[in-house]
């Protein structure tokens, strides 16, 4: 079995509002779990059940209000500025809405130099062009905007972009869920033949559970915030996705 | 009966890197009382041509051909003659809810406001048919909803204010370009229900714009491909996911989760550069070496229609 590179342990998230703090809301209850090294762990759920919370935790976006996230072993609250920066680079996350993720007034070439400008890193254009081409697109497009290109391209940009990083574990925030059914197929296939690939771990959340069940090896499903079922994403029953309304 | 003419329309965009034809020669029949989905992938321009339907293209675009309405031509119509047309006897209902309503003016005034442009109600007499309509479509607390505003809403009641809004005139024709794209599954499922509600409840015809094949599996009766700016398939809902004749509905299909997700081989096309013959034939399973050289047809059988070298 291969190894354990990201670990939730009783996580629990808890969105307080009004002043002082009269109404709390708990997103996320109990949450225990593992992603391993080239594997696919997969998240699904109804709108509200806690999905992306869990997702945004999971890539330090947030911070949760009780329980530890690991990472290869380091608790992520104990990591230093610098262990937290190589962090950021080895776990990414993928949004639903590429033409959300890229900036609009910047040509895909100026996207490119902006994170690799902000990581510390820099790569040639021909480093640009290759990750271009592994994603299916043609190095042509480096001086367009983002509006110029489609939804499927802006997606494939975007995943590009992420790789330059060399992540290790990719959160897929419904990463299909705005596209067209064939280019859904296309991305799905280009995810795993790059899993295959470079030994990426995905965590991939998504709402439609053929798509999970397509993805994912093991897949947690959340029910208001807590877990369902929890175990290879075959074994996961219709009757059981139906009533957490999957 | 007819209501809906498409004869060779075409829509070309004047771009800085030159002329784009993204649609070129439809031809399509809409007919009266039945749900026409006019489908395709991103880009294929079967939004524009509901636009080019309502003349809401932006100033870059050409429109040739005839849009014909109740016998007379919506491309000779001066702006003035179209703008009664538009709203009153062939509405629309947009895609994006928060970007179609306007943020600043409460729903009971945008739902009434069709009353007011185009049959001269004075707003506050508007009231009884906007609760009715609200009722119609499903909310509860009707009298409440009247002065909220859309940010008081989430995605799937905005998507039924404008529907409620696109209805109250009680067009013959409504368009709905994209009422899925970009929701959620919960989302979208209220939104299933919202159009098999107008299906039920109205007599309009509708004209489904959409790339989301299990609403149209739920809504059509019929359904019209696009490829590249043309009609390249046209079937009865049944036969159209039962038989597709086209080798790109077939792929599309293919494409289906329940289908295993297999993908449509190769870029999509260009439409700045599109390829001589079948516009598909790069992408082809089945291509012929005739398939570069010869552009197809729409051949037609029956109540289907196919632009494909295989069934000349």
């Amino acid at each position: 079995m291969s190894a354990v590179l990201m670990k939730a342990q009783d996580v629990c998230q808890v969105f307080r509002s009004g002043w002082p703090a009269r109404r709390t809301l708990e997103v996320l209850q109990d949450i225990n779990l593992k992603v391993r090294s080239g594997q696919t762990l997969g998240i699904v759920g109804d709108s509200g059940s806690g999905k992306t919370t869990l997702g945004r935790i999971l890539a330090g976006v947030d911070r949760p209000t009780c329980g530890t996230v690991s990472y290869k072993g380091s608790r992520l609250s104990g990591l230093t500025p610098v262990q937290w920066a190589a962090f950021r680079r080895r776990v990414q996350m993928l949004f639903q809405d590429p033409e959300g993720a890229l900036n609009p007034v910047k040509t895909i070439r100026r996207s490119f130099e902006e994170v690799g400008r902000l990581a510390g890193i820099s790569k040639s254009e021909t480093v640009v062009s290759d990750l271009l081409r592994t994603v299916g697109l043609s190095p042509e497009i480096l001086p367009r905007l983002p509006r110029q290109l489609s939804g499927g391209q802006n997606q494939r940009v975007a995943l590009a972009r992420i790789l330059m990083l060399e992540p290790e574990l990719i959160v897929l925030d419904e990463p299909t869920s705005a596209l067209d059914v064939s280019v859904q197929a296309q991305i799905l296939h280009l995810l795993k033949s790059l899993q295959r690939q470079r030994n990426l771990a995905y965590v991939y959340i998504a709402h439609d559970i053929r798509v999970i069940r397509f993805m994912c090896d093991q897949v947690v499903l959340l029910d208001k915030g807590g877990v369902k079922f929890q175990g290879r994403s075959e074994e996961l029953r219709p009757d059981v996705a139906l009533s957490a309304g999957v | 009966m007819s209501c809906l003419h498409l004869r060779n329309l075409t829509v070309d965009f004047a771009t800085p890197s030159g002329n784009l034809r993204a649609v070129d020669g439809v031809r399509l029949d809409h007919e009266g009382g039945e749900s026409l989905a006019l489908i395709g992938e991103t880009g294929c321009g079967k939004s524009v041509v509901a636009h080019a339907i309502l003349g809401l293209l932006p100033g870059n675009a050409t429109v040739g051909g005839v849009i014909e309405f109740q016998d007379r031509n919506l491309l000779a119509m001066s702006e003035r003659e179209l703008a009664k047309v538009r709203g009153a006897q062939i509405g629309i209902v947009l895609q994006n809810p928060s970007l179609a309503l306007n943020p600043i003016h409460n729903i009971g005034r945008q739902i009434g406001e069709p009353l007011v442009v185009h049959r001269g109600v004075a707003l506050r007499s508007t009231r009884p048919k906007v609760l009715s309509r609200l009722r119609r479509l499903g909310f509860l607390d009707v009298e409440g909803h009247l002065d909220a505003f859309p940010f008081e809403f989430s995605g799937g009641m905005n998507q039924r204010v404008l529907i409620a809004a696109s209805l109250i005139l009680e067009p013959q024709v409504l368009i709905a370009d994209e009422p899925t794209k970009g929701l959620d599954a919960g989302l979208r499922g209220l939104v299933r229900k919202e159009m098999l509600t107008i299906k039920h409840l109205n007599s309009s015809s509708l004209l489904l714009i959409t790339h989301d094949l299990e609403l149209t599996r739920d809504i059509a009766d019929r359904v019209a491909v696009m490829y590249g700016g043309q009609i390249v398939e046209i079937a009865p809902a049944e036969s159209f996911f039962s038989g597709p004749l086209h080798p790109y509905t077939r792929a599309l299909l293919q494409s289906l989760p329940e289908n295993g997700f297999h993908p449509i081989p190769g870029p999509p096309l260009s439409l700045t550069d599109p390829p001589g013959g079948c516009r598909f034939h790069p992408r082809c399973p089945e291509r012929g070496e005739e398939c570069a050289r010869r552009r197809p047809d729409l051949y037609a059988s029956g109540r289907r229609a196919v632009r494909c070298l295989l069934y000349s």
